[in-house]
């Protein structure tokens, strides 16, 4: 593997803006290394290559005429298929939405061209960002870089497994239930849910509007602030985009210390259902973190066992309405239009034609819960339940600076595992979603192995809205003492993928 | 095949839904669903309604409902003129156009 694909998106903007190397020479090593690869993780629904060079030049010119860089200009990223391209496909792993070309850029996606990031592609995700395992992608499951018969989480499976196969330094996913903290997990990555309306949704395409959050994914915990500030921040054309700075996550990632740090394990969030390896690490994260200083205490969030019904709710109640909009009539699929059909039957037919069975279910789960007659009873009654959840981190927040959990139950399960049993599939989140509903800010950063099967386990941190430093503080501080324990940062320990072997 | 092992707290219970009913929520939803889907999604969506019913049991009386993670007023933006789309760009990627237009099914049934 090519030295510089190994190279974390803090060395490799270093490397560029010092003249050590070309942002040419650095898109084409990671191109290569998607070339290899990829036929086996199936990380990429589409490679920009021609594009990517090209905005890699652009940097190297830029420099070459003195001008100024960003912190990460000249460094690639994979961006997952959620958002929008003017010059790129934007699918949401949908048929139905199969080779459409997008007329505006999602401003995360202005924003990271302006930085001077290298857009390499766009990464594959489950179906309008429905699920925890990719497996819900209409074009085929992404694998786990750790064991490619595993699922690489989800639904921003594509970027984790990018970012943890070395074919990307850095991804972007969106975070609803915990799309970006579980596959960031269960990768072995950095995976970050700013705070709600920190990051903007404009040309993010909605899945469900009052949870959906842009976040980083990287292999290291500065990488993850580095890309976090440049992607992030107030966006006029997002009437929730919150106005106010965007908290100073990097240098909180420089700080790295945890001393006198008070910090609360949620007694709601392990026990029963838990992988014992995941409960071992995570036992052990919070004696590393009590050995660096941070106080530990346990904390009760009596309400966050029913997130879970809750929060499958809320979510394909929003979706049932956001996915209205794939009508047939103005972009995507259209079937059935022979000329017979009248316009509503050939949007059913469409709507049955593109959508696959889990944004199918969804979408009627949703209909149900806001039907008259049922409203109160579901959707209402799972509203009233979000402000007890909301009530509860309030609560916690007054006795601890962070609460702590693992950020998923169990390891990366095996592809199909779970494929036929959506009860079993939400369950994957079920660490996760907490912080969604309350809209504050969490991360899941790598504490280790599980013993039994040799996967990554995440710890994840939790922190007040717009409190989004305290994450980058605790997780860098575990982050330094593991990598100094271990010798190694963690990623060394994953098997080197055969290159050119399409598994 | 739903199964809802490990769901915390779960009782099955209550309000079985029926296919005729799972085929009045696709009608709904826009979903013209084979025979053999709406017997597999009956069997699903029942035992996922039953799990996420769970949230009746909360003690909630008097609690305001949230409907966004952080709350919002009204959001004003100054009154700038910018360009719109413009109709080739909103027309590039449709299924059918027409003379400037989306060309559409006609929109009234015969019966």
């Amino acid at each position: 593997m090519d030295e510089l694909t190994r190279m974390t998106a803090a060395g490799i903007a270093a490397a560029v803006a010092a003249g050590d190397v070309s942002a040419v020479e650095v898109t084409r090593a990671h191109l290569d290394r998607i070339a290899a690869v990829d036929p086996g993780v199936h990380a990429f629904l589409h490679v920009a290559a021609d594009g990517a060079v090209r905005a890699a030049r652009a940097v190297d010119e830029r420099r070459a005429a003195g001008q100024p860089l960003g912190p990460l200009a000249g460094v690639p990223v994979a961006l997952k298929d959620v958002f929008t391209t003017t010059d790129m496909p934007t699918t949401c792993g949908s048929r139905i939405l199969a080779g459409w070309q997008p007329p505006y850029d999602a401003t995360v996606t202005s924003r990271l061209r302006r930085a001077g990031l290298i857009i390499l592609g766009k990464t594959n995700m489950d179906e309008f960002a429905m699920g925890s395992s990719t497996e819900n992608s209409a074009f085929g499951p992404s694998r786990n870089p750790w064991d490619l018969r595993r699922v690489p989480g989800g639904s921003s499976g594509g970027s984790a497994a990018a970012v943890a196969a070395f074919e990307a330094p850095l991804g972007v996913g969106t975070d609803t239930g915990g799309s970006i903290r579980q596959p960031g997990a269960v990768c072995g990555i950095v995976g970050v849910k700013p705070t709600y309306g920190g990051s903007s949704r404009y040309g993010v395409v909605a899945f469900a509007s009052s949870l959906d959050t842009p976040g980083p994914l990287a292999r290291t915990v500065l990488d993850a602030a580095l890309l976090h500030e440049v992607m992030s921040g107030h966006d006029p054309r997002d009437s929730t985009s919150v106005d106010a700075p965007v908290p100073p996550v990097v240098a909180a990632a420089r700080q790295a210390d945890v001393a006198g740090l008070r910090v609360g394990v949620v007694t709601e969030l392990g026990g029963e259902g838990y992988q014992p390896g995941v409960i071992a690490r995570f036992a052990e994260a919070v004696e590393l973190l009590e050995s660096l200083g941070a106080k530990i205490s346990e904390v009760s969030c009596p309400h966050f066992s029913y997130a879970l019904p809750a929060y499958y709710l809320i979510a394909p109640s929003e979706c049932s309405s956001n996915l209205a909009r794939f009508d047939a009539m103005r972009y995507g699929l259209r079937v059935g239009d022979d000329g017979t059909r009248s316009a509503e039957e050939v949007m059913s037919l469409t709507r049955a034609a593109g959508f696959g069975a889990e944004v199918k279910r969804r979408i009627m789960l949703g209909t149900y819960a806001l039907s008259s007659g049922y409203y109160d009873a579901y959707y209402g009654k799972a509203q009233q339940v979000r402000t007890l959840i909301t009530r509860d981190f309030d609560a916690a927040f007054e006795q601890v600076d962070v609460l702590v959990s693992p950020a998923t139950p169990t390891t990366a399960f095996l592809i199909g595992e779970r494929a036929d049993d959506p009860m079993a599939m939400y369950l994957a989140d079920l660490c996760t979603i907490p912080s969604d509903l309350a809209g504050n800010a969490a991360l899941s950063v790598p504490c280790g192995l599980a013993p039994e099967d040799g996967l990554p386990v995440g710890l994840q941190v939790m922190a007040p809205v717009l409190a989004d430093d305290r994450l980058y503080r605790v997780a860098a501080a575990v982050e330094a003492a593991l990598d100094q324990r271990r010798g190694h940062p963690l990623l060394d320990e994953a098997a080197e993928l055969g290159e050119g072997a399409a598994r | 095949m739903a199964s809802a092992r490990g769901w915390p707290g779960l009782k099955m219970a209550s309000m079985p839904i029926t296919r005729e009913e799972v085929a009045h929520l696709a009608t709904l939803s826009r979903l013209a669903l084979s025979a053999e889907e709406l017997d597999r999604f009956a069997s699903q969506l029942d035992v996922i309604i039953a799990a996420v019913a769970r949230v009746q049991e909360v003690a909630a009386d008097g609690i305001p409902p949230t409907t966004h993670a952080v709350p919002l007023t009204n959001v004003f933006r100054e009154d700038v003129i910018v360009p719109p789309l413009g109709a080739e760009a909103a027309l590039d990627q449709a299924p059918a156009a027409d003379r400037g237009r989306f060309r559409v099914p006609r929109i009234l049934a015969e019966d």
